[in-house]
């Protein structure tokens, strides 16, 4: 519907404003309307009122049409100025029509001015929308502008000859060349040489209305390296260029052949593995397994495909290795080593060593990677060592002997039993920041190192008897044996002490007593020979003398005086011998 | 040239025995005996004569002057070229065997009592056999 029209009259006589107002009513033109008479008013209701239209007469007792107009153009020239005069005359209304007032009406031919109103505000609203329309392309070239600077993808568009009309931005970070550098060339002269067969091809393809998708082909950037490029492009019939955007392949081909590369390497681990490698899906179906891996459960690769993992597991274990893969699939950075028992094709229980990769997200993979391996015969040996270990700490600790473990390579005490802290008075913890060398008298400590050096290669079995030293400092003699062993992975020596000071003291004892035994056995029985002697020469004497010529009685005394001496030293040597034989006696 | 012997003992039974011996073997009929070393050096420094020799049965071990002592004083005067000793004695040193031949004089070292026939044995002993 029609808007009322806001006419602005600028008439002097009512009479006449009567007339006009009738025209315009009888005309269906609905409108609102001022009058005004002075040029004060006329001023003041031009921007108050704010006409659409203005209707003027031209001779007016203090003011006149043509001012009226020149005041108008300075305020509001876009409102049409209609003059409405009986007197204008033909001279004065092609001046004012020449400066631009929109059209003149007789009074005496009043009926016209509905029409010529209407024609004014018809060429008013077409200004109107000529000119926000000019606004509005204005704006979005302004937006087109800054799409195209701010695209990541290099926007282009060639003419026919294949030269570049616009460029954006983006070619100054794709290629290096500013778009200024580049409007204008051919593309000819940056394109890789070897790509410009089938860059033309595609051309032409666009050229006869083939919209292109993901051409990709390589230009050369202005510091002289390849680049690849993926190509969308459409030809525009209308303004007869070809639309391009083109994108850097650089990164997208870099992660793709990352990809290749990944799996190629994942394919190269996979099939060589000397460990089982099975790829699972995150609910544990086998998708795939290798070589390794069919060899250590006994199953071949067709009858695995599409079993679940949980089917070759001792049903006691199968929970637990469930939970670890449902957690590796949940978190992949969880702990998911496991050590389980899997049921071979036979039937036979295996030990296995597996842990869960979560690989769900690797392009390569996309799968979980259960890496596992046959542990059987180390766990049975583990078993046996832990019984063994058993069996050796019972031994250890309830010998009545001092018993420890010493490492042979710093010498450092690992462990003690309750015998050795008793008798040699240190404690646990004392002991166990000690070496074996701080038992030891300063002298013997060489000859110690020497002998630890000597015999932990070769793990001789040895025994000797040592001196040792308590924390009381009582030197003891030990025999020791003792043999190498492992020790929580290192290698050790367990020493067996066996403290036999006192029977090397009873030895030395009866060592010492048979010696003055000796020397008196040596002493004493020359000093028996030397009076033995003597009888002896005398009866000899006797023997030989003439009784009737001699008298013997000084030989008989002689004799007896020797017997005498012979007993005394027979006493002598009773005596000497008990002597010995005390037990004070050092 | 005749040959005085000496038998040199703290013993007087050895003395006895020794004596004995030595006159009924033939070797000596007086032999002179004294019961230590310091006894016999005296004696010989007193009535040696002219061109006297002097076989010594001679101990170790005795008191106031030892068979060591007694030919370390005798080598001190012109005698010590005039007398031939054999030890005669009881002692046991392996040491006092080995001193022994550290003197010229020594000749012969044998266990005591010297009986019969040792004496008869001697002389034909070559190192003293000149003297009889």
């Amino acid at each position: 519907m029609e808007e009322s029209i806001r006419i602005l009259i600028l008439e002097h006589d009512n009479h006449d404003v009567e007339l006009l107002k009738y025209e315009l009513k009888k005309a269906g033109i609905r409108h609102v309307s001022m009058v005004v008479q002075s040029r004060s008013e006329f001023e003041e209701q031009l921007i108050e009122f704010r006409p659409d239209v203005i209707l003027s007469d031209y001779n007016l007792p203090s003011f006149d049409g043509f001012s009226a107009y020149q005041i108008k153009q300075k305020i509001t020239p876009e409102i049409p100025f209609i003059l409405v005069s009986g007197t204008i005359g033909e001279e004065n209304a092609v001046t004012l029509i020449k400066h631009g007032a929109t059209d003149y009406v007789l009074k005496d031919k009043l009926y016209q001015v509905a029409p010529k109103l209407r024609r004014a505000m018809q060429e008013k609203n077409d200004r109107q929308r000529k000119a926000q329309a000019e606004i509005e392309l204005r704006q979005s070239q302004q937006q087109l502008q800054r799409i195209m600077d701010l695209s990541l993808d290099m926007i282009c568009t060639f003419n026919r000859d294949g030269r570049f009309v616009n460029v954006s931005a983006a070619s100054k970070e794709i290629l290096r060349y500013t778009p200024d550098e580049l409007i204008g060339k051919h593309w000819h002269e940056f394109i890789h040489p070897e790509d410009i067969k089938k860059t033309t091809a595609a051309l032409i393809k666009v050229a006869q209305g083939f919209p292109v998708l993901d051409f990709e082909n390589r230009y050369i950037r202005k510091d002289g390296k390849a680049v690849a490029i993926f190509w969308s492009a459409r030809w525009d019939p209308a303004e007869n260029i070809a639309y391009c955007v083109g994108r850097d392949a650089t990164e997208k081909k870099a992660a793709e052949e990352n990809i290749r590369k990944n799996e190629k390497r994942f394919r190269t681990i996979f099939e060589n593995s000397a460990d089982g490698l099975c790829m699972l899906s995150a609910d544990g179906i086998i998708l795939e397994i290798n070589n390794a891996g069919q060899k250590i459960l006994e199953y071949l690769a067709n009858e695995l495909v599409g079993r679940s993992w949980f089917d070759l597991i001792h049903n006691f274990d199968a929970p637990i290795v469930q939970k670890t893969l449902l957690d590796s699939v949940k978190d992949a950075q969880a702990d998911n080593r496991i050590e389980y028992r899997s049921k071979r094709a036979d039937g036979i229980y295996r030990w296995i060593e597996l842990n869960f990769q979560n690989e769900l997200n690797e392009p390569a993979i996309g799968s979980v990677i259960a890496h596992f391996r046959d542990i059987t015969e180390k766990k049975l040996a583990e078993l046996a060592i832990t019984e063994s270990e058993e069996r050796y700490r019972n031994l250890f600790d309830l010998s009545p002997f001092p018993m420890w473990l010493f490492d042979v390579n710093t010498f450092q005490f690992l462990d003690v039993n309750n015998a050795a802290i008793k008798h040699y008075g240190y404690s646990r913890e004392e002991f166990l920041s000690m070496t074996i060398k701080d038992i030891r008298p300063k002298e013997d400590v060489d000859k110690v190192v020497k002998m630890v050096e000597h015999t932990k290669t070769t793990g001789a079995f040895s025994r000797g008897v040592f001196t040792h030293i308590k924390k009381n400092g009582e030197r003891i003699f030990v025999d020791i044996q003792s043999n190498l062993v492992d020790f929580k992975g290192k290698k050790a020596r367990l020493v067996l002490a066996n403290d036999i000071s006192g029977r090397i003291r009873y030895i030395e004892d009866i060592e010492e007593k048979n010696k003055r035994l000796r020397e008196i056995a040596w002493i004493q029985s020359h000093h028996v020979r030397a009076p033995v002697a003597r009888i002896k020469s005398l009866i000899n004497l006797i023997k030989q003398s003439d009784p009737e010529e001699e008298d013997i009685s000084q030989l008989l005394d002689y004799i007896a005086i020797s017997v005498d001496e012979l007993d005394v030293i027979i006493k002598d040597i009773v005596t000497k011998t008990e002597e010995i034989e005390k037990p004070d006696h050092q | 040239m005749s040959v005085k012997i000496l038998v040199v003992d703290d013993d007087d039974v050895i003395l006895f025995i020794t004596k004995t011996n030595l006159i009924k073997s033939g070797l000596c009929s007086d032999p002179l005996t004294f019961l230590n070393g310091k006894f016999a050096l005296d004696h010989l420094l007193a009535n040696h004569q002219g061109d006297d020799r002097y076989l010594i049965f001679l101990d170790i071990n005795m008191p106031l002057m030892n068979g060591w002592n007694f030919l370390d004083e005798i080598n001190k005067t012109p005698l010590s070229k005039r007398i031939t000793v054999i030890m005669v004695t009881s002692s046991i040193d392996s040491r006092d065997k080995a001193k022994a031949k550290e003197y010229s004089q020594v000749v012969n070292y044998i266990e005591k009592p010297l009986n019969f026939e040792t004496c008869q044995s001697l002389r034909n002993f070559e190192p003293i056999a000149h003297l009889f």
